[in-house]
């Protein structure tokens, strides 16, 4: 089975999740277990803890799970802004 | 924020439509004011009048993991050696004394007998006895401990290995590195350094707001108080988190922007709650306090609350989170399983197994009559 990946847009008071502030993601992989990454300024996918604050309702943002096409294309909005 | 100045009116209206509906419910039903017999009913005891002790409480409770006692340098991966976090005790009447409320908040069972707390102390000794206690109260007591046992096992399961001191041997003078490998350059740790201070003399002025709201609305208590201030290493960690994943957003935006800083929790029974929420709403807009957020979190599979974020009249942020006893013990409870979820250092397989923890525990809370009623401030835009 290949491995899972749920992406998030990072919303703040200035963002929406079609422009938000972050992208996040939990992997899945197939050997069970699961990790979290944010996607940093250099494109990068690094640990991010705010996935599991956010289901704790510990985050300062609100997460808005979004699809891989729409995640792809906030990349490429990033990749524009950062790259 | 959008639509916010209609919320006081809308606040009004929803208060008298509840206290309206309350009003008409059948007699005996949880919420009606009236019994069975048509009489009205009585006031209730405060919350932590009726908690009892926990079997395995009864003598001071170091099983249970503190769940703002954030410092990573105080943080301890074993549950049986969590130290509190020391506050400054500013309570006049002696509710909460500092770094007790794991036992206090939970058990009622150190809570300080002087000064002014007589309707406390006659609250203790008209204690229900244990077969009085509701059916929902005996699960909520049996699962408690089925937990603390399950959390003993994965202890023993994943054990923790001593944490290499963080090396700071690369990093420029005046920065600042968490056990967690978050960093904030020099510039970056003096501008969130400073934002932490700036709240401190302010929060006495919350502080004292939050305990007249306390006073003034029926059933509720206060609980977690030592504990209100955000220590600084979890403060930079999170500021580091946010600064990370959102790297559009400045050092001072995120910094002062940080809503739990400084963070209070009210504490209903289940039968108040609803109305405690509605109530303590009104009180704080009274106060001249602006709520900007309300996340009704009693559907989600890790977590029973609601969280609210309030700005004070000079512009200051903080965080309300409502709870039962038993959501407040819950997330107490899983409060390390917490931290270890969000440790880079934990294996994906752990994590895992902490997740399923967190899912366990928060399936087995009670829900408070008429929870979902509440709903989100603003609205969720999806």
């Amino acid at each position: 089975m290949a491995e899972e990946i749920t992406y998030y847009a990072i919303v703040d008071r200035w963002a929406t999740p079609s422009d938000p502030a972050g992208l996040a993601r939990r992997r899945r992989p197939d050997t069970g277990g699961f990790r979290d990454e944010a996607l940093d300024r250099s494109l990068n996918w690094q640990f991010t803890p705010l996935i599991v604050e956010w289901e704790r309702a510990e985050s300062t943002d609100d997460l808005v799970e979004i699809d891989a096409d729409e995640a792809e294309r906030i990349i490429e909005q990033f990749r524009a802004k950062w790259g | 924020m959008a639509g916010h100045q209609d919320r006081p009116l809308a606040f009004k209206k929803a208060n008298d439509d509840l206290t309206q509906r309350m009003e008409r419910l059948p007699p005996g039903h949880p919420s009606s004011p009236y019994n069975d017999d048509g009489t009205r009913k009585p006031p209730v005891a405060r919350p932590a009048d009726r908690e009892l002790p926990l079997p395995d409480e009864q003598a001071a409770d170091a099983n249970l993991d503190s769940p703002d006692a954030e410092e990573p340098s105080q943080r301890s991966l074993d549950t049986n050696d969590l130290p509190e976090q020391e506050m400054p005790t500013l309570e006049a009447d002696g509710r909460e004394a500092v770094g007790q409320e794991v036992r206090d908040g939970e058990t009622g069972a150190n809570e300080a007998p002087s000064g002014g707390v007589k309707e406390r102390e006659a609250g203790v000794t008209e204690q229900p006895s244990p077969e009085a206690a509701s059916p929902d109260s005996r699960s909520w007591g049996d699962s408690l401990s089925h937990f603390k046992e399950q959390w003993e096992r994965h202890k023993e399961r994943w054990p923790q290995e001593q944490r290499p001191p963080v090396d700071h041997s690369t990093d420029e003078p005046g920065s600042w590195r968490g056990e967690g490998d978050q960093y904030l350059n020099a510039e970056e740790n003096l501008v969130a350094g400073h934002s932490l201070e700036s709240i401190r003399p302010i929060e006495e002025k919350v502080s004292a707001t939050v305990q007249e709201v306390r006073e003034e609305v029926p059933d509720c208590d206060l609980v977690g108080l030592g504990n209100r201030f955000k220590g600084e290493e979890r403060f930079k960690e999170k500021v580091s988190d946010e600064l990370r994943a959102k790297p559009d957003r400045s050092i001072a935006v995120i910094s002062e922007n940080m809503p739990d800083a400084v963070r209070y929790t009210f504490q209903f029974d289940r039968e108040d709650y609803v109305d405690g929420y509605w109530n303590t709403l009104g009180c704080m807009e009274r106060h001249g306090c602006e709520m900007e957020l309300s996340r009704n979190s009693w559907d989600s599979p890790q977590y029973k609350g609601i969280n609210t974020r309030w700005r004070t009249p000079a512009g200051q942020l903080f965080e309300v989170q409502f709870h039962t006893p038993e959501s407040f013990e819950a997330k107490q409870l899983t409060h390390t399983a917490y931290e270890r979820i969000r440790s880079p250092t934990a294996s994906d397989q752990e994590r895992d197994e902490l997740y399923e923890f967190q899912s366990e525990v928060s399936a087995s809370i009670p829900v408070p009559t008429d929870s979902p009623t509440i709903a989100d401030y603003p609205k969720k835009e999806v």
